[in-house]
């Protein structure tokens, strides 16, 4: 009913808008609604009338006031909350780094709303490499899955080598007996063509891609493609604009981590390696569990900075570890889970600081996200990231926190430069920073991962590059060091 | 500018840690602890796995027993696989699991980190964490961050202090 709609929501904007929010709002609905421009809606002049009445009092500071505490108090949906490692930038010429922790998280009230159906496309390699164990595995896995889900879920199945087949078309409608039957008759053979399986994928899931659902696909490979990259990563970005995100899980040490690292960043989704076969079933059932229980998704950051700032990277520390790289400033983050935060560690680099500067704006904009089980789905929130700069600041003490995410995203990347090194040629420093890695793994207690550190190290010194499986050991493997142990993993 | 103390390498100011061999820069203490716990709690889940499919069949840890050979005194390895040797002094944020202050180490050229000693079931071993004056296993130099093994008499040098490794049977 256009009568029961609040001010701000007839002009499409948060309850926490700026003025230039308001104006730039009010001049893209005067578009839409001109009698003149539009003669379709000349017979609703009700609706032109509206947006005129919420902009004129909106963009009154004194009116907006009484009329927000006339408002009934909204709801809070998010919780945004940061910490920086220090509370000044220091007014000096030279650049400096500055480090901020951002938690985005459910409200505690939203344990009790029921977790979100999910609408998951399973979109399984069934090439040859795929024979024996990893499919009979694969398959058992997919049965489990089946029978797990809740009667709102949504499931398709994919299966995919260089040809692809629908086993289980995207429905709530389940014929268990059929889809068994179809699971038992899958066979390996052929090649791997993921852009195939993938596009078939998103096919089934685009068909109830609504923002009540959760919507994802999940790829399960043990190989490479080779050709359609570009075909793959154009498909994620379409995915991700509709709102559906895609993880992968690579089986075994053959598939292509940069690729699936790629390609899953895109949408904000997740890359797991499964490096022991008898693991996969354990994986994809975890994988599904944490897909039913999300708060929100398609969590994402639109930003400016001040010209002296660059955002030298941003982790995701949960719910699972993985870089998030920028695109044309748009950071997609992934979802929020009912009972764990998203966290996000940002590193910032300031350049020079302009002499008349009192302060640096870091990062202004908003985090938009989907939460399904709301009736406004779509929620905005503003943040503004800015720090005085000070010519003289006092030592502060760096939070634990800070300190804890930032000494394991630093072993993470100490790999990531090694991979560097030796695509530059550079053998000795790749080495030694191996070498460096493993000794901080060994002091951190982690001597397992540090000897797979150190027979890297040998084999790059011998080799001049890392070995297939000791590269996914190690980057994979530094991530972890960064999630919660797996007994805390909930519903285990 | 900040330069890292470990590989020499200029850091922008507000680093924390060095980005290019991942060595904490600042003399904040917090962080430490937190292996170390983590650590001993993953063995112990670690234990109960095993226990739970071969109740008692499992070979007792070997003991080990760290002699200084300068007093005599002696310092059990227990609780752990894992124990990092080295001494401490001000404004140290890691602290090692055996700590050698006490005895003059610093003197005899012993690191902040370093070595470490592993037990397992079958055996112990010791690796050199790329420590400024080496470490030797019978007067022998090895090299560092590689285990070599270590036998029940074998004298260990951590630059010039020497200790003593003790494994009843």
């Amino acid at each position: 009913m256009g009568s029961e709609k609040n001010h701000y929501q007839i002009l499409d904007i948060s309850r926490d808008a700026t003025q230039e929010e308001i104006r730039s709002a009010y001049r893209r609905k005067v578009r839409e609604h001109h009698p003149d421009a539009q003669p379709s809606l000349a017979g609703d002049p009700g609706s032109f009338l509206a947006v005129q009445q919420a902009f004129e009092t909106l963009s009154n500071p004194e009116k907006r006031k009484l009329y927000d505490a006339s408002l009934p108090a909204e709801e809070e949906l998010i919780q945004v909350s940061t910490i920086f490692n220090r509370s000044s930038l220091i007014k000096i010429k030279e650049p400096q780094l500055l480090f901020i922790l951002m938690d985005i998280q459910a409200p505690p009230q939203a344990k009790k709303i029921a977790p979100s159906p999910i609408n998951v496309a399973l979109v399984l390699d069934q090439s040859t490499s795929m024979k024996g164990t990893r499919l009979d595995l694969v398959k058992s896995a997919a049965r489990r899955i089946v029978n797990q889900l809740r009667p709102q879920d949504i499931l398709s199945i994919v299966a995919f080598s260089d040809k692809t087949r629908v086993i289980q078309p995207a429905s709530t409608q389940r014929d268990f007996h059929k889809i068994e039957h179809n699971i038992q008759m899958l066979q390996a053979s052929g090649g791997t063509e993921i852009y195939k399986g993938l596009a078939a994928g998103f096919d089934e899931v685009k068909r109830y891609a609504h923002p009540k659902y959760v919507n994802h696909i999940l790829l399960l490979t043990d190989g490479r493609t080779y050709g359609d990259e570009d075909l793959c990563l154009n498909l994620a970005k379409k995915a991700a604009n509709l709102g559906i995100g895609i993880s992968g899980l690579g089986v075994g040490l053959e598939w292509n981590d940069q690729f699936i690292d790629r390609l899953v960043a895109i949408s904000g989704g997740e890359a797991i390696f499964v490096e022991s076969t008898r693991k996969i079933e354990e994986f994809l059932t975890q994988k599904f569990r944490r897909l039913a229980n999300i708060y929100a998704h398609n969590v994402q950051l639109t930003y400016t900075s001040d010209p002296e700032v660059t955002l030298n990277y941003a982790f995701r520390i949960l719910p699972d570890a993985a870089p998030v790289p920028p695109e044309n400033d748009v950071l997609r983050f992934g979802n929020v889970p009912v009972d764990r935060p998203l966290r996000i560690l940002f590193e910032f680099l300031v350049s020079s600081i302009p002499e008349k500067a009192n302060e640096v704006v870091l990062m202004k904009g908003r985090v938009n996200l989907i939460i399904p089980g709301m009736e406004q789905t779509q929620i905005s929130q503003r943040i503004e990231l800015v720090l005085p700069a000070i010519i003289n600041p006092t030592r502060e003490q760096v939070p634990e926190d800070i300190i804890t995410a930032l000494s394991q995203v630093t072993l993470y990347r100490l790999h990531e430069k090694a991979v560097v090194d030796i695509d530059n040629g550079d053998i000795d420093m790749a080495v030694e920073r191996l070498e460096n890695l493993a000794t901080h793994l060994l002091i951190q207690g982690q001597s397992e991962l540090a000897r797979s550190v150190l027979i890297e190290a040998k084999n790059v010194s011998k080799t001049h590059a890392l070995s297939l499986d000791g590269n996914k050991r190690i980057k994979y493997g530094t991530r972890s060091l960064m999630l919660p142990s797996q007994s805390e993993d909930p519903g285990k | 500018m900040i330069i890292c103390r470990a590989c020499k390498k200029s850091q922008p100011e507000g680093a924390i840690f060095c980005s290019e061999c991942g060595t904490k820069l600042t003399d904040t203490t917090g962080l430490v602890t937190q292996s170390l716990s983590h650590f001993l709690e993953d063995v112990k889940t670690a234990d109960i796995g095993l226990d739970a499919v071969s109740a008692g069949e499992r070979p007792a840890k070997k003991r080990v027993i760290l002699q200084i050979i300068k007093t005599g005194e002696q310092i059990s390895l227990v609780g752990q696989d894992d124990f990092t040797i080295g001494r401490t002094s001000e404004g140290q944020s890691i602290i090692p699991d055996i700590d050698l202050s006490p005895f003059d180490s610093y003197q005899e050229g012993v690191s902040r980190i370093h070595a470490s000693i592993k037990i397992s079931d079958t055996e112990v071993s010791l690796i050199d964490l790329s420590s400024i004056n080496g470490t030797s296993i019978n007067d022998i130099k090895i090299a560092p961050n590689q285990y070599h093994h270590l036998h029940d008499g074998d004298i260990i040098s951590l630059g010039k202090f020497k200790i003593q490794i003790l494994i009843p049977a």
